[in-house]
């Protein structure tokens, strides 16, 4: 009986002590490292941190201040946040920012300018890509003209687009909705907003977040079968219609039909 | 008697064990808030803060992520953080680069929140 009354006791008094101690009153931390913040915080650091890119333009401050918040993948981290916010719907300069944030930490910061400090857009590196188009290829879009009012941010994406080329390529890998904005010489812009619709769901991407693939560059992979639209999102009424297609690529491969579409101001 | 003394006497002492465990041993891990930042992160913060606002001029939003930092009253944080950059020049920084922007966009924002310091003088337009 006194061997169950001291379990109990313990028992209890263990329970009280550490239900205090964890729920209670949790240690309070102090004096914390970045990297220890709680993820919604840190969201909210890594917008902080690309709206201040934008301000100075240094790509390499930024990187350091990204790393500390213990992201090794500092590009990974930024682009994920952008996509998970254009998503959402979030504001339109907050994640522009990201996307040329993003952008310049994918591997080429001294070829990357910052938007809001770029009165004409940075050239579009060499794209390194080179997909085989079908030999049947042939644009099945007429050019329209795309009205794409002046981003209050963004200055570089003003003015007017014109869907100047479709190609239907066949590649290896994923079937890819690929949208190529650029200015009338040929220079990339980034975060141009693109959507895309299907039946019974809705995506948008940004260009910009895949810089090895050129500044201008933006895509969203296509399930075969599935009829898409894509629109950019400030001309909600031009709309082109895509769909991935069997196709057989160089290497004898079974693979889809990647459609590119090339946008470019005037 | 005798068994209840020993149940409080171990209801005691649980209590003792169950605490130190919960605070020492093994404490929660709760993660950081940005007011709990160590100060030279919370520099950088406000370092950001102020670069920010000398791009989308949104002082609501300024103040806001001050306030997320602890700061209630952001002038003097922002007067604090101008002086530890300077003491961290070793010659006067050029107001166009690097630090000498830093203090630009300092200067900026504290004189958005009314706040005036002979340090950030110098550095507004």
């Amino acid at each position: 009986m006194r061997a169950l009354a001291a379990i109990l006791g313990l028992l209890l008094g263990l329970s009280l002590g550490l239900g205090y101690a964890w729920f209670v009153s949790p240690v309070e931390y102090t004096d914390t490292e970045p990297s220890m913040l709680r993820a919604g915080d840190k969201a909210e650091v890594l917008q902080l941190i690309a709206a201040a890119y934008a301000a100075d333009g240094d790509v390499e401050r930024a990187r350091a201040r990204v790393t500390a918040l213990g992201e090794g993948d500092a590009a990974g981290v930024v682009t994920a946040l952008t996509q998970r916010l254009a998503a959402s719907g979030a504001e339109a300069a907050s994640v522009q920012s990201l996307a040329a944030l993003a952008a310049a930490l994918g591997g080429q910061p001294s070829a990357v300018t910052p938007i809001a400090q770029s009165a004409s857009p940075t050239p579009a590196p060499t794209d390194t890509v080179a997909p085989t188009p079908l030999p049947s290829a042939t644009p099945f879009f007429t050019a329209t003209p795309i009205v794409v009012p002046g981003l209050p941010t963004s200055p570089p994406i003003t003015g007017l687009f014109t869907l100047t080329n479709t190609e239907t390529l066949c590649e290896a890998g994923a079937a890819l909705l690929q949208v190529i904005a650029q200015t009338a010489a040929g220079e990339g812009l980034r975060g141009v907003e693109v959507i895309v619709e299907w039946a019974g769901g809705q995506d948008r991407f940004f260009t910009g977040l895949k810089p090895q693939r050129g500044v201008g560059y933006g895509d969203f992979e296509m399930q075969p079968g599935v009829a898409y639209t894509v629109r950019l999102a400030d001309a909600p009424d031009a709309s082109y219609s895509a769909r991935a297609e069997p196709c057989t690529e160089a290497g004898g491969n079974v693979s889809a039909t990647s459609v590119r579409f090339t946008f470019t101001q005037p | 008697m005798r068994n209840v003394i020993i149940f409080v006497f171990m209801l005691t002492v649980g209590a003792g064990l169950g605490l130190y465990i919960g605070w020492v041993a093994a404490p929660r891990a709760a993660a950081a808030t940005l007011a709990s930042l160590r100060p030279s992160a919370k520099d950088e913060q406000v370092l950001m803060i102020a670069a920010a606002y000398a791009r989308d001029q949104n002082l609501s939003l300024a103040r806001s992520r001050l306030g997320a930092l602890g700061f209630s009253d952001p002038g003097p944080a922002i007067v604090d953080t101008a002086q530890r950059t300077l003491a961290a020049q070793s010659a006067p920084p050029d107001p166009a680069t690097g630090s000498g922007r830093d203090l630009r966009f300092l200067a900026q924002l504290a004189a958005a929140c009314n706040t005036f310091s002979p340090v950030l003088q110098p550095y507004l337009p």
